[in-house]
This record gives C-alpha cells, sequence and structure tokens, in this order.
C-alpha cells in the first residue's frame, strides 16, 4: 500500500534557472524502509523537505494516501500525516524527554494524561528507562537523544516517517541501536520510513535504495 | 488549559536567564524612565516656583520701572521704602535742615493719592501730570503744620542744602542761607492736598538719578526685594530690564539678581527635558527590540514547533504571548520601584512600553517563524 507517491516532482529555488529537483517520482509504501542517497547538493533536502511539507513542487504532485499535498492544510499534515527525525535530534530544551513525547500528541488534541503515559510507552520502547523521563534533552547523550526523538515521531502516529541523516552525530553503536528502532517501525508497526543519508552502512540497512544525483532520482 | 498556553508558561518557567533579563529589562527601564520623569516634573515645578532675590542697589526710572510692573513677569513684588526723598521746607525754620517735614515724591501718584487729593481749582490729576509748571502735591499734615494753603508758593530745598552750604560758607548766616537758597531755586506751587491713604495699596518707586543720594541717606543704599517668578522662563526677560538699566547707569546697577540656585535649576530642568523624549524613545525601542532579539534567538525552537505541525500564527501568538506576560510582570515590578524612588504612579510609560514590547514580539515573531525550517533544523545545536 503506498504510503507517500511521489510524481514527476520538480523543484527549483525561487530566483533559480536549474531545478535542484528534476521530474522526481516514487512511490513509497508501508512497512519498508528506503535510504535517498547522494553526494552533497545532489537535491536529497529539497526532496526531504518537499516530503515534509516544507516546500510546495512547482511541478509534480505529493501525495499521501490519495490525498495531494496541494489540498492539505499543511500544519495539520506535519501534526498527523508525517514525522520527521533530523540529525540534530531537535528537542525542545525547555521541555522534560516526557513532555517532548507528549507534545505533538496534545497538538492533536489528545488528553494530556492520555498523552503523557503514551509517551512514557513509546519511551520505554525505544530504550529510554523511565528514571530519565524527567530529564531535560540536554541531560541526555546523542543516542538517547535520538531515540527520544524517534519515540516522538512514534506517538504522533503518523503513517510515514522521515529522517534526515539521523544518526549523523553517533556513535556505531548508537547508529545501530537507531537503525534497528527504525527498522522495526516499519516492518512491525507498517510505517514507511524514509532515511536520507551518506552513510553506506545506514542506506544497507534500507528495504529500497534510492540515489539523487543532479536533482535525478533513482532505485537501485 | 490549551497546549500553547502549557508550553507557554513552561518556557517562561524554565528559561532561566532569558526570563529574568526580559523581566529586569522592563523592570529597570520603568524604573528608570519612572525616575527620570519624576525628577523632569520636579525640576519644570521647581523652576515655576523658585524665588529670585534680588537687590536694588540703585534707582530706576519711572519708565522702567512702570515697564517692569506692565510686563507682569514680577508675581508679588514689592519695593518697600523705596525712596523718601526728604526735601525742606526752609522758609519757617532757622535753618532748612530743622525743618524736617518729608514730601513723599511719587510718580505714579493715582496710587497713593487716588481720590484722596482736595485740588486747587482749576487742577485734577490729569493736568497734573501733564503740566510743566513747577506744582507740586503736599501731605494735609505737612501743609496744616505749616500753615499753607492751596495755591501757595514754596521754594523746595533738596536734602541737605543748608546744611552743605552751611560747610562751604561757614560765614554765612541762615538767613543769607535761605535768601541765596530763594534766588536759585523757583517757587513751586501747592496744587493738592493729599490725605493718608492704605498704606497697603502703595507702590513707591524710585526715580532715575537717586542713587546720588546715597551717601546722605543710609536707608537709600540698598533696597532688597524678593521676586517670586510666575514662570522660571521669565527670568531672562525680567533680568534684561535690569541690565538695559544697568547699562545705562554706568557700572551703578539698578538691582542685582541672585539668580545662581534659579540657574541651577533651570540648566537642570533644561537638561532633563531635553534627556527625558530621547531617553524614553531609547527605552521604547530597547523594549520593543530586545524582546524581539530574544524571539529571534527561539528561532531554533520555533521551527521545531512549526514541523510538528503548529499554526505559524499559533507559534506567533505564543512567543508574543510570552514576551508580553513576562514584560508585564517586570513593568508591576518597575512601577513599584518607581514608586519607591519616588515616581509616583505614573501609568503612561509603562502602557507605552507595553505597546512597543507587543510589536517588537508580534514583528520579531513573525521574521522568526518566516525563516527556512529546515535549515534552521539540519544545523548542529
Amino acid at each position: 500500500m503506498n504510503a507517500l507517491t511521489l510524481d514527476n516532482v520538480s523543484y527549483t529555488y525561487p530566483g533559480g534557472t536549474t531545478p535542484v529537483v528534476k521530474s522526481a517520482s516514487c512511490n513509497f509504501e508501508t512497512g519498508k524502509i528506503y535510504a535517498v542517497v547522494g553526494p552533497s547538493g545532489s537535491g536529497k533536502s529539497t526532496l526531504l523537505s518537499m516530503l515534509a511539507g516544507l516546500d510546495i513542487p512547482q511541478e509534480g504532485d505529493v501525495i499521501l494516501q490519495e490525498e495531494n499535498l496541494k489540498n492539505l492544510d499543511l500544519d495539520k499534515y506535519r501534526r498527523e500525516g508525517v514525522s520527521i527525525i533530523f540529525q540534530a535530534f531537535c528537542l525542545l530544551p525547555l521541555l522534560t524527554v516526557r513532555e517532548n513525547v507528549s507534545l505533538p500528541m496534545e497538538m492533536q488534541g489528545i488528553p494530556e494524561a492520555d498523552a503523557r503515559q503514551r509517551a512514557a510507552e513509546a519511551l520505554v520502547k525505544v530504550g529510554i528507562e523511565e528514571s530519565k523521563h524527567k530529564r531535560f534533552p540536554s541531560a541526555l547523550s546523542g543516542g538517547e537523544q535520538q531515540r527520544v526523538a524517534i519515540a516522538r515521531s512514534l506517538c504522533s502516529g503518523a503513517p510515514v516517517l522521515l529522517a534526515d541523516e539521523p544518526t549523523g552525530n553517533l556513535d556505531g553503536e548508537n547508529t545501530r541501536i537507531v537503525m534497528d528502532i527504525l527498522r522495526r517501525l516499519a516492518h512491525e508497526e507498517g510505517r514507511c520510513v524514509i532515511v536520507v543519508t551518506h552513510d553506506p552502512e545506514v542506506a544497507e540497512a534500507a528495504d529500497l535504495i534510492l540515489r539523487m544525483k543532479d536533482g535525478v532520482l533513482t532505485a537501485e | 488549559m490549551s497546549t500553547s498556553i502549557r508550553y507557554t508558561l513552561r518556557h517562561m518557567l524554565r528559561g532561566g536567564g532569558k526570563t529574568v533579563l526580559a523581566i529586569l529589562l522592563a523592570l529597570l527601564l520603568t524604573a528608570a524612565v519612572g525616575r527620570l520623569d519624576s525628577l523632569r516634573q520636579h525640576y519644570e515645578a521647581l523652576s515655576r516656583s523658585v524665588l529670585i532675590q534680588g537687590s536694588v542697589l540703585g534707582g530706576l526710572t519711572v519708565y522702567r520701572a512702570e515697564k517692569l510692573a506692565a510686563a507682569e513677569e514680577v508675581k508679588d513684588y514689592y519695593l518697600e521704602e523705596s525712596w523718601q526723598d526728604c526735601l525742606y521746607l526752609t522758609e519757617k525754620a532757622d535753618r532748612p535742615d530743622e525743618a524736617s517735614f518729608v514730601l513723599y515724591y511719587t510718580s505714579d501718584y493715582t496710587k497713593t493719592t487716588d481720590a484722596n487729593v482736595e485740588w486747587l481749582d482749576g487742577w485734577d490729576g490729569e493736568s497734573f501730570q501733564k503740566t510743566t509748571k513747577m506744582v507740586c502735591l503736599m501731605p494735609r499734615e505737612l501743609a496744616e503744620h505749616s500753615e499753607l494753603v492751596l495755591g501757595d508758593r514754596i521754594h523746595i530745598a533738596e536734602a541737605g542744602y543748608g546744611s552743605k552750604t552751611y560747610m562751604n560758607h561757614p560765614e554765612m548766616t541762615a538767613d543769607e542761607i535761605i535768601a541765596l537758597w530763594k534766588r536759585n531755586v523757583s517757587p513751586t506751587t501747592v496744587v493738592g492736598l493729599v490725605s493718608e491713604t492704605n498704606v497697603s495699596s502703595r507702590l513707591w518707586l524710585p526715580i532715575h538719578g537717586m542713587d546720588q543720594y546715597s551717601t546722605m541717606f543710609p536707608g537709600l543704599k540698598v533696597e532688597t526685594a524678593i521676586y517670586t517668578l510666575r514662570d522660571y522662563r521669565d527670568v531672562q526677560p525680567f533680568r534684561e530690564y535690569f541690565m538695559e538699566e544697568t547699562s545705562r547707569e554706568k557700572g551703578n546697577p539698578s538691582l542685582y539678581l541672585d539668580t545662581a540656585e534659579a540657574d541651577r535649576i533651570r540648566k537642570m530642568a533644561n537638561l532633563l527635558s531635553t534627556l527625558y523624549p530621547i531617553a524614553l524613545g531609547v527605552a521604547l525601542l530597547l523594549g520593543a527590540v530586545l524582546p524581539g532579539l530574544m524571539v529571534l534567538q527561539n528561532s531554533r525552537e520555533t521551527a521545531i514547533l512549526r514541523v510538528l505541525g503548529m499554526s505559524r500564527r499559533k507559534v506567533c501568538a505564543m512567543l508574543t504571548g510570552e514576551q508580553v506576560l513576562l514584560c508585564i510582570l517586570g513593568l508591576i515590578l518597575g512601577v513599584a520601584a518607581a514608586f519607591f524612588l519616588g515616581a509616583g504612579w505614573e501609568l503612561t510609560y509603562p502602557g507605552l512600553h507595553l505597546a512597543a514590547c507587543l510589536i517588537g514580539s508580534i514583528v520579531f515573531a513573525w521574521v522568526s517563524t518566516g525563516k527556512d525550517l529546515l535549515s534552521l533544523l539540519q544545523a548542529k545545536e
């Protein structure tokens, strides 16, 4: 089942003449993990930006489960349709670990108590023990912070999970842990996971590798 | 409680240094501007009520004195005992100095005589003022004592005439001095008898040139007056009247004004009046820009909230709300601090500061939420 579809998508930055993404087409299915690889400047980040609903392609369509992004409320799309994990973790520094995870649920209208309960469960699921739930992100290691970010994505319930260099700041052990979790999310929970990465080892863990070169997206 | 309010409150309470800084900023600016404003008002009030002490060192021309009064620069002036030019009737005395009656000379007879003048037929106040003949008004008491009636002609000598003549010509007898005096002095006709009037309504004005008498009349050497200025800004034109007179007197100034304290107050009032709008402008600018910069500092958090799906408008409201709440806290403390510094409960500045904070926060929040989210989030912390 298609979770997200790119249909002949092109994007040129305002004022630019050459498209950074050229007629990209791809079906991203649920229950699979994808890796988008390519050199710097190849258009990976722009592609991610469009998948995340942060940019709208000038040509072509991004379709989330048969709904064209152009017809969707993009804020709602980012709240409920897609979830993003960044290399720099991007946790809110003044919220506790559990509050960071429960915030997207609260934004969706889930009562605070329920959201907290589900956040705690998600954190345990990604290996963050309960004693750390009330700590602030800065008190956690890089690997732990990334797992908190994954737990946050997990709780959002979004069918698509985008990860931008999720292991870029992690050591080998934590890279392995994070990739295990992402694989589990795809294979066991049926999420569609799209990982943008430079790391060949991370790419190898994917079900399908997509290569981006000079704005052109090709499947290997 | 909505998620955004909960988040804002958490962010505020856990903001640490930033929260304290935002509160301190509003507090200090409010207290400082409040104190400056109170000082400005104090000095302006002071400059309006300051007393200028002056000493009359010599005489003033009638013209000058009248102009001074007409200018209404002086609120409550008096020139007491301005001068009593002692002129001597000598016809009834053995020697001129022994007839020590006093004739009051005044340029403004209406204030001293008013309706209490018994005029010689054909004379009135207007003709008296305009005449070029040698005439005078005489106190009734003096006339009765001297057995004079209206229309009598008398000889008037200036004070000390007899003594001076006697000292210069000790060989002369009193009769000879009187004879000499009568040859030199034209007779004056008494055209009015003046009854005593209410002393408090008198305005005795010194007549130009009377400083020459100062050595003869110790009481006239220095006359002191206190002028209460209606508005301190009128000091300068007021003083100019006297300066003009002083230049005419050539080193014999008519009046010395002790304006040292008033000058200090005026300088301070001017300085504060100049400084206050500048300080107000700078404070409001800081009140708008600094909360805005704090909003910008949170750009990364803003981007995270946006990526999590919070609308731009809601994020802006949260950012603005946080700064406004902190500002209100600071303003309350600032108003209290200003009050204890003696500024009173002045709420104009806090109102303006709040408005500046609101505008600054909204503008910067809108800028902050409009940034490229991906580049903000891809950057390492």
